[in-house]
């Protein structure tokens, strides 16, 4: 212990300079967090504030790695009597004190100056530490150790992150499957990958320390990067469809029987001079599950038409609730593509992602300046305006690492036609997604903001850019009161469903596709 | 007496560069053995896979009594090494960098360490980054004798460093190595030659051979045969029939010059009338260090051995 405390003393005496440097980053992004700062700037591109400290903190990683670097055989400390379990203890140590405890308590303070109560913050934040150190620090640790210098350590970390990226991206620029929405809840094999990233970090880490040997271990974590890359492209969904069938057996349902597309595609020509390319496809999808309390929710549902060896993709979106046992779904149509197809049969290729929760809470609250508890890790406020802001809007704050899948909010009492709030209610905000889709950039606590709903965005938006919202000519006061419903731990689900001899019916004009 | 470095059948390649080849070497206790040989000869392979710096191919080293695969903290608390191109902390003060490791040894010896500065005439509040080169080694030497080494393990300390700083690091080594067994590597064998009890000449991997110092300077000697020039002159004399202890000769129709490698006061005189009938005047010089070296790179030591 005392070798630990001794080597870590070192430590943070070598790089105190560059430690003094990460703290200010901490403070300026405390700074840019805070209503404190002058510009918003830092609202428009939040990065900026929140990307300095963790590029920082990268860097300490290194440098108190590469201290007493394993590789090379000139290092003065090898032929020293170090102890393996104590260096490797003193650079644990130093990335826990020296990285993540401040960035710990500048989570706290943040989110302790929004207003959230200290038991719904100290939990979640130290679960976001946790996993931070786990997920990223260990892993750089381990790289920082098989490399000899920065400029190593910085290529690698490019070049793991590029992979990563075209990995992660790969599939939806061949479109080999529909791009999904980066605010969907990670799936089983992210955790995969995470877990994968974990315990080979943590394994090379205690290999090279223990045998300062950095050889075999490199090729290992080559190895591990390759498969973990492969993993991710070709992770099965039948495994990620079983896990959340596994975990969503609570709920005493089948999702894997829940939603069937009905064999037929109707198409209208659309009443608008602007749109003149394509026509409006309706789809009905049957479920057996009640779509109530947001208990299941439609992701995304997408579908590709073949016929005569020409294929046409659509996007559906809008989902409508119809009459029990039934959703809707409409989306644009090529007008080329279906036109000389519509009274034909084509084969449809039906991809659709839905998300089942549970935790369901639901309550009707009225908002005012003060923040208001919905639940642990959300909490809501009016804004009043402000000489920015010539407008009223409702305003929730997640706890980052909070279990919250989904927020609804919308106004209670509202003039407006009900089948708009019917349209809000499906059409779901979903706030957080869990820690593990925010970091590393959103460590803290995560705010977004709800346009006022009397003017909703198109799509549904939420989590704006603020400044846009200021350019927006609102002109009516927010209501201060609202249905706020919220779910939590979400699990996504993917069904493919391949049908053939689908009938395409061109509806008159007269008829609505709802 | 106990080796203190044991090695047996050492091999290490680096891809396809053998720069070990079985390489047998014996340092006893108390030693202070300087391992010369050209460059590329393995010198510091040799150091290195003695420390556990490189492992083994095959063979195997006992320094201090434990396989060197298996030297650790408590092997490195009584073992010193200093190499030339070793990457100190450079951003710690002289002050500092002993401070820093004066609680990895529990031998560490203030009084010595103090001595060793004030007869360095260290500075002790700067940086180790500004230092000299000399200074930065004798820096290294006081944080390697502190603690009285069993063995202290040098790879070329005095390349590069000017008189006056060989003769104090030499002095050093002398006066505070009383109890240390010293395993050197150099090409500065004038410095070597001035301290060493033993000497190895290693070369392609091997060691060619290794004795003491006292032994090797007496066995080696320059020797200078006059003849008369005629039939039995030494161009006219069988090589081939020479001994092959005899290195680099170089013979004109009057003189012939020789290293005699295994020099007897008794034995030699006879040889060289053995082949030469009886010559003019026999002429026989004891050689330096640097010589006997050079003449042993030079000629092939396998002859020598």
């Amino acid at each position: 212990m005392s070798q630990v405390l001794h080597i870590l003393k070192k430590d943070i005496r070598f790089l105190r300079n560059e430690i003094f440097l990460y703290w200010c980053f901490l403070a300026f992004f405390v700074w840019t967090r805070t209503e404190l700062h002058p510009s918003t700037i830092f609202l428009t591109f939040p990065i900026l504030g929140q990307l300095l400290a963790p590029i920082a903190a990268a860097l300490l990683i290194s440098r108190a790695i590469h201290a007493e670097a394993i590789p090379g055989s000139n290092r003065f400390w090898i032929t020293r009597p170090y102890r393996w379990g104590s260096l490797l203890g003193a650079k644990i140590a130093f990335i826990v004190l020296v990285l993540h405890i401040p960035m710990l308590l500048t989570s706290l303070f943040l989110v302790l100056l929004r207003g959230f109560p200290l038991s719904d913050a100290l939990w979640s934040i130290l679960l976001t530490q946790t996993m931070m150190f786990l997920v990223l620090s260990i892993p750089l640790a381990a790289l920082a150790a098989m490399t000899g210098g920065l400029g190593a350590y910085a290529l690698a970390a490019l070049a793991i992150a590029a992979t990563a990226f075209v990995a992660g991206n790969f599939e939806s620029w061949l479109g080999l499957i529909p791009p999904l929405s980066h605010l969907i809840p990670p799936s089983i094999r992210d955790w995969f990958v995470e877990f994968l990233s974990v315990v080979g970090g943590t394994s090379l880490l205690l290999v090279v320390f223990h045998n300062r040997r950095v050889g075999l271990p490199r090729g290992i974590a080559l190895v591990l990067l390759l498969f973990g890359n492969v993993a991710y492209l070709f992770f099965p969904a039948s495994i990620d469809g079983f896990a959340s069938t596994v975990v969503t057996k609570r709920l005493n349902r089948d999702p894997g029987t829940a939603f069937n597309v009905q064999p037929g595609i109707q198409i209208k020509k659309i009443d608008d001079p602007i749109i003149t390319n394509y026509w409006l496809a309706t789809v009905q999808v049957a479920t057996s599950i009640p779509l109530d309390e947001n208990r299941f929710l439609i992701e995304r549902f997408a579908a590709t038409l073949t016929e005569s060896g020409q294929r046409q993709t659509i996007e559906f979106d809008n989902p409508t609730a119809m009459d029990p046992g039934y959703l809707q779904f409409r989306g644009l149509v090529s007008k080329s593509f279906i036109e000389s197809r519509t009274d034909k049969r084509v084969r449809m290729h039906a991809a659709i992602d839905f998300l089942s929760s549970n935790r369901i809470d639901s309550q009707i609250i009225t908002l005012g300046p003060e923040p208001s508890r919905i639940i642990p890790g959300l909490q809501c406020n009016m804004d009043p305006p402000s000489d920015k802001k010539i407008y009223q809007e409702s305003h929730c704050e997640v706890l980052y690492g909070s279990e919250i899948a989904f927020v609804n909010i919308f106004p209670v009492g509202s003039t407006e036609a009900e089948d708009d709030i019917r349209r809000m209610a499906g059409d779901i905000r979903r706030l957080t997604h869990s820690f593990r889709s925010q970091w590393p950039l959103s460590w803290g606590n995560s705010q977004y903001y709800f346009e006022n709903p009397y003017y909703p965005l198109p799509s549904g938006r939420f989590g704006m850019d603020p400044i846009a919202e200021y350019s927006r000519n609102w002109d009516k006061p927010a209501p201060k009161e609202f249905r706020i419903s919220t779910a939590r731990i979400p699990y996504r689900i993917h069904r493919e469903i391949d049908l053939v001899d689908v009938p395409v019916t061109l509806l008159p004009k007269s008829a609505r596709g709802n | 007496m106990t080796p203190v470095i044991s090695t047996s059948g050492l091999s290490k390649h680096f891809r396809k560069t053998e720069a070990l080849h079985g390489l047998n070497l014996e340092v006893a206790e108390g030693s202070i053995f300087g391992l010369i040989g050209p460059n590329g000869a393995g010198k510091t392979t040799t150091l290195k896979t003695l420390m556990n710096i490189y492992r083994p191919d095959s063979g195997r080293a006992t320094v201090i009594g434990v396989d060197s695969r298996r030297l650790g903290p408590a092997e490195f608390a009584r073992i010193g090494y200093v190499s030339e191109n070793q990457e100190l902390p450079e951003w710690m003060t002289v002050e500092y960098f002993l401070s820093y490791l004066k609680p990895f040894y529990p031998a560490w010896d203030d009084a010595r360490a103090a001595a060793m500065i004030r007869q360095f005439e260290l500075p002790l509040n700067r940086q180790l980054k500004h230092l000299s080169r000399g200074m930065k080694m004798k820096a290294a030497l006081v944080s390697s004798l502190s603690y009285r080494p069993k063995l202290l393990v040098l790879d070329e300390p005095f390349s590069g460093l000017d008189p006056m700083v060989r003769e104090d690091l030499s002095e050093a080594l002398i006066e505070n190595a009383d109890e240390t067994s010293i395993l050197v590597s150099s090409h500065d064998l004038g410095d070597i030659e001035s301290f060493a009890s033993h000497i190895g000449y290693i070369e392609n991997g091997k060691l060619r051979f290794a004795e003491e110092m006292a032994s090797l300077t007496s066995r080696f000697r320059e020797v200078e045969v006059t003849v008369e020039s005629g039939a039995n002159g030494p161009q006219n004399a069988k090589s081939s029939a020479w001994p092959s202890t005899w290195l680099r000769p170089d013979a004109t129709p009057a003189v012939v010059r020789f290293v005699e490698s295994q020099f007897d006061p008794e034995r030699t005189p006879v040889e060289i009338r053995r082949i030469f009938g009886d010559p003019i005047q026999i002429s026989v010089t004891p050689m330096p260090l640097r010589s006997i070296f050079v003449t042993l790179a030079r000629s092939g030591a396998a002859t020598a051995a």
